[in-house]
């Protein structure tokens, strides 16, 4: 696929995620917008081994969304690289079927393919998706590293003020967890506010450096940036990485661009309109 | 009265060891199994894991000071195929990860065995911060997670072994102090509450230390010429719900003994149950609202009545008020 694809993939599961949280009149917007390019390269861009017919495959790389209020955008990807049928996208956000606001995952029960854990207290995911590195590397460990499945989880900056974050970086460190790649996507807003209104993000890179994790940054909308990092992110040796995106909250829709207030605000039904009307175009 | 079923022998002079000892020795049996990995929050020796590390150091993990992410790095390696044991202090863990454990474990059912040592008022002088009372009421209110409470180290041993087989989270309560291990090894059954003594008079439920302690008071009351029931919720979720009400339908009264807050522990789930199904005259005996100290537990005991013979006390008054 080339980046155009992509860019085109994104656009439309943008326009997915508005439809899903206008119907279920619940959900998250910014964030979703903000990290569709990064969801298209990972799903589309030959980023991530897996197989949609075989969620389970015990081998697969694990996409983790630590950042849980990115639900209908996880969905959407999901449903697109065939791990379940579109029309169950309609059940979001209703008791109908498992397409919770927030991803739910339970052992033993059917759920939805492809979610690989529950989330939506901000930084829990993140210490999952070390647990998941390490036992792949206990259990795989002595293969060449690009053939060692990875885990590549999704964080947001508001995520990063909770303490348990930096818990898992360290642990991350120190185990040497180089088949685990953390994407920060950094669009710089959160519920009430901008991110840099309350934490200490300014210099969040030379941070994560000093912390031990190799760090990349990269336009997070740029297809062929995104593809680049996250290459390099995967042949880092040694020890976790962590790719940072810089992204625009509620990218690709104008009027809800960089806006705090579009974290979880449902779109009217003439915003729906106008901002599908911008997505194709 | 005494019940050679499941009691040694010995019972009356028996050895003392610390229930936590169980983790270790149950650890070891089951630790073989390659998926059985173990991790610990700086606390390797006092929650007895060192054992397991020294046998099996590829497969145990030290997470540092760090209780969140220790709940969070299981969960993680349970979707992943193993089975891990998180072990700290109840204080802790639960305390300061519960959170973790209610979405990461918990809700999403994740095959982790959270080890928790150091409960209750008989941790001591490390005092009200280090000493858990308030461990029983989080985890049993978790849909889904089982919670154990043995009330020697051959039973906490036994209820390792227990927890490995068994499909889910499990959260096991053991306590510091050396106390008596006088239960036989055999298998524990979750879900089943045992009777060590029968009688007609009263009910009593307890778990941990002070089942012990409601042993010896039964013995003091039965030379005054009253018939204590004695029996060990080692489970206290699920509770043993038929155990409990076919012994009050005998004896008519109940009373419950643990080192926990008297709200929200065994007292309050068998007040529960009790309430639906068969309003019984009961009294819950614990810590009443209170916090610990920086003492010795012996000291704390005394104070708080977890003793044998502070039950002995409750139980006359409480027969008296009838």
């Amino acid at each position: 696929m080339t980046a155009l694809d992509l860019v085109k993939i994104a656009n439309r599961m943008r326009q997915e995620v508005l439809k899903m949280v206008h119907l279920a009149q619940a959900g998250h917007v910014a964030g979703p917008m903000s990290a569709a390019d990064l969801l298209a390269v990972l799903y589309f861009g030959g980023v991530t081994k897996f197989d949609p017919n075989n969620p389970e495959w015990e081998e697969r790389d694990r996409v983790v969304l630590s950042a849980g209020h990115y639900a209908p955008l996880l969905y959407a990807f999901l449903a697109e690289a065939g791990f379940f049928a579109k029309d169950r996208l309609i059940s979001f956000g209703t008791l109908r079927d498992f397409l919770g606001v927030h991803p739910e995952k339970k052992v033993g029960e059917p759920g939805l393919p492809g979610v690989e854990i529950s989330s939506g207290p901000l930084g829990q995911g993140v210490s999952v998706a070390a647990g998941m590195a390490l036992a792949l590397k206990l259990k795989y460990g002595e293969r060449p590293q690009e053939e060692t499945p990875k885990v590549f989880c999704i964080l947001s900056d508001g995520e990063m003020q909770e303490g348990q974050v930096w818990e898992a970086f360290q642990f991350a460190v120190r185990r040497q967890l180089d088949n685990l790649i953390y994407i920060l996507d950094r669009n710089r807003v959160q519920i009430e506010r901008y991110v840099s209104e309350v934490a200490q993000m300014n210099h969040i890179a030379g941070a994560l450096e000093a912390l031990g994790l190799e760090v990349y940054e990269a336009d997070g909308h740029d297809i062929a940036q995104i593809e680049q990092v996250l290459s390099r992110a995967k042949r880092t040796r040694g020890g976790p990485s962590i790719v940072i995106l810089r992204t625009v909250a509620g990218k690709g829709v104008k009027f809800m661009e960089s806006d705090p207030k579009w974290h979880d605000r449902v779109p009217s039904d003439e915003e729906l309109a106008r901002a599908i009307l911008e997505l194709e175009g | 009265m005494d019940n050679g079923k499941y009691l040694l022998p010995d019972w009356r002079t028996p050895e003392k060891v610390p229930i936590r000892n169980g983790f270790g020795e149950g650890l070891l049996k089951i630790g073989e199994d390659e998926r059985v990995v173990v991790l610990t929050a700086d606390l390797a020796e006092s929650c007895r894991v060192k054992p397991f590390e020294e046998k099996w150091p590829e497969r145990f993990f030290e997470v540092g000071v760090a209780e969140q992410n220790m709940a969070g790095v299981g969960a993680g390696m349970a979707l992943t195929g193993l089975v891990p044991f998180i072990a700290s202090y109840a204080v802790f863990s639960p305390g300061r990860n519960y959170e973790q454990i209610r979405m990461s474990i918990a809700f999403t059912k994740a095959n982790v065995k959270i080890l928790s040592s150091h409960a209750g008022l008989a941790t001591g002088k490390n005092g009200p911060s280090h000493q858990a009372l308030e461990d029983v009421a989080q985890m049993r209110a978790l849909p889904g997670m089982v919670v154990l409470t043995p009330a020697d180290a051959n039973q906490c041993a036994a209820a390792v072994e227990a927890a490995y087989r068994y499909r889910g989270p499990v959260y096991i309560r053991s306590t510091r102090p050396a106390t008596p291990r006088y239960i036989k090894p055999e298998k524990f059954e979750i879900g089943k509450a045992y009777i060590y003594k029968e009688g007609s008079d009263l009910t009593i439920v307890s778990y941990g230390i002070q089942v012990w302690e409601a042993l010896r008071a039964a013995e003091i009351l039965e030379k005054e010429g009253m018939s204590l029931e004695v029996i060990n919720a080692s489970t206290i979720k699920p509770l043993d719900e038929a155990t409990i009400l076919g012994s009050v339908k005998k004896t008519g009264r109940l009373l419950s003994f643990e080192d926990h807050q008297t709200r929200g522990g065994l007292g309050g789930a068998v007040a529960e149950m009790l309430g639906e199904k068969l309003p019984t005259k009961m009294k819950i005996l614990g810590v009443n609202d209170s916090w610990g100290g920086s003492g010795d537990y012996e000291e704390l005991y005394e104070k708080f009545g977890l003793t044998s013979g502070g039950l002995v006390n409750q139980v006359r008054k409480f027969m008296l008020d009838l």
